[in-house]
């Protein structure tokens, strides 16, 4: 596990003992093509890393629930559970090849942060760019 | 552009059909090159920067065009 969290930007920056941390607190889940990860509107505490196949991401009432975007390997979703955790704003389903993710609470998630604030300092400066790049993803994609 | 050990890059289907791809890869995209994700395969037409890099990260665009759907195996 610690290989692939090692190429995921979000953690960019941490050591090998950070990411092990991290390690201890993911948990591994797998679902079918089409399955529902997480819902539009419904609360949630957990982070969902991309560990293998894809993630379509989309918003309920636009035209048949296309996918906004189609997240691979290495991206993260659900993220704004780490930083508010209000209502999702989007939904995820399992792309055509289904998926496996890792998957992150926010309690432990936060409790590392709290006590390795170096940790939690670069997971969301990591965070910003991350949001920063899907919103220029999205800026290009609707050009 | 400096050296990146990771790329994350934003695929962007030409003329809107599709709405494109966020995947971390170990390789730099190169135009000519082929690229499969949602059941397809794309021709990368473009690739330039769309942030600086930033540790072990390189943030890059690819435009690219739909070629055909992956046969399954």
């Amino acid at each position: 596990m610690i290989n692939l969290l090692r190429k995921v930007q979000l953690f960019n920056g941490l050591t090998q003992g950070e990411l092990e941390l991290l390690s201890a607190i993911s948990r591994e889940r797998s679902y079918a093509p089409g399955d529902l990860v997480i819902q539009q509107n419904t609360t949630g505490d957990e982070v969902f890393i991309v560990a293998e196949g894809s993630i379509d991401v989309f918003i309920s009432g636009l035209a048949a629930e296309q996918p906004l975007v189609v997240l691979g390997i290495g991206q993260v979703f659900g993220e704004m559970a780490l930083i508010a955790q209000g209502y999702r704003s989007a939904s995820g389903r399992a792309g055509n090849d289904g998926c496996r993710l890792y998957v992150i609470k926010y309690a432990p998630f936060n409790e590392i942060c709290n006590f390795h604030a170096h940790v939690g300092y670069k997971i969301m400066r990591n965070l910003a760019q991350d949001l920063a790049f899907k919103l220029r993803h999205r800026n290009l994609a609707t050009m | 552009m400096s050296e990146a050990i990771y790329y994350k890059v934003s695929y962007v289907v030409e003329g809107g059909g599709h709405p494109g791809a966020i995947i971390n890869v170990d390789e730099k995209p190169e135009i000519g090159q082929e690229v499969e994700f949602d059941g397809r395969v794309f021709l990368i037409t473009d690739v330039t920067e769309l942030m600086p890099p930033l540790g072990d990260f390189g943030f890059l665009h690819a435009a690219c065009r739909f070629l055909r759907l992956v046969e399954k195996r």
